[in-house]
């Protein structure tokens, strides 16, 4: 029997906790989380004893030692880190640990993706209005998969941020009913 | 300003309450979730990435500041302003606790 696999485990920036579940989830039948690529869109397990092992999911684009020191003081381990997200994972024996505790933090993170989101569209228009006509004037099929591959990242990040604003606008709601 | 923050913070949720109030004494990130869990017997324990964001939106609202560093661990305490605010909400904590128990009382 294979003693680790490789699973494809796709999860969105707005709904983290189904990622964060799995991966406890899995920790805790035997499977430990031993590493994760693309963006943690495939990660590897390895099998084990069974632990109790929590994990979170945060996004911060400006690094800063005083973030690490915190969460490593609070008992969390840095599982891995990719290009703003960080996954902490922390053992447990009873009470189970969140490095949020409420949902206004949840909104915060949203929002701070949401500025890079806004961030990586702004970038765009220069890029687009020097080279729009130029991509749609070419022939070529390369240029024509490059064209529709940069408008189908855009639309992708459009989508993303527009799903971050449905969710924030579900997170005030529940605050305000609270 | 001031009114702009009076209508961002109050009223206060738990979290940024129980960190400006235990910003009274300087401490670091990790201290105060320490102090808080203190002065609530265990009942409140603030996460690691709730206390940073809130440290950090304080921070720019000017209602902490870092008064130095240790080991990495940037100290806070709280500013005039933040001790202006926090006496706001315990106004109006005792004013919601004062009606309260004269109109049980009744």
């Amino acid at each position: 029997m294979k003693n680790h696999k490789w699973l494809f485990t796709p999860w969105f920036s707005s709904n983290s906790q189904h990622y964060e579940n799995l991966l406890e989830k899995m920790a805790f039948s035997g499977w430990i989380p031993t590493n994760t690529i693309l963006g943690f869109m495939f990660t590897r397990f390895s099998k084990q004893d069974p632990a109790k092992i929590r994990y979170c999911i945060d996004f911060h684009y400006k690094r800063d030692a005083d973030y690490n020191t915190l969460m490593t003081d609070d008992g969390w381990h840095l599982f891995k880190s990719r290009n703003g997200w960080f996954l902490w994972e922390k053992s447990y024996e009873t009470t189970r640990p969140s490095i949020f505790t409420d949902k206004q933090s949840l909104i915060d993170m949203n929002n701070r993706v949401l500025i890079f989101v806004g961030f990586i569209l702004t970038t765009q228009i220069p890029i687009y209005l020097i080279y729009a006509k130029k991509l749609f004037n070419q022939i070529s099929l390369v240029w024509n998969i490059l064209t529709f591959a940069y408008l189908f990242c855009i639309s992708l990040v459009i989508i993303l941020g527009t799903i971050i604003l449905f969710e924030n606008a579900k997170l005030r709601k529940d605050l305000i009913k609270k | 300003m001031k009114q702009r923050l009076i209508d961002k913070y109050l009223p206060m949720t738990e979290t940024a309450y129980y960190i400006l109030l235990a910003l009274s004494n300087p401490l670091h990130g990790y201290g105060i979730i320490l102090e808080v869990e203190r002065m609530t017997n265990q009942r409140i324990r603030i996460g690691a990435g709730t206390i940073y964001g809130t440290l950090t939106k304080m921070e720019t609202d000017l209602l902490i500041m870092p008064i130095k560093e240790e080991d990495r661990r940037k100290i806070y305490l709280q500013t005039e302003l933040g001790k202006e605010l926090l006496n706001l909400e315990i106004n109006r904590l005792k004013e919601l606790y004062e009606n309260g128990i004269r109109e049980i009382k009744l």
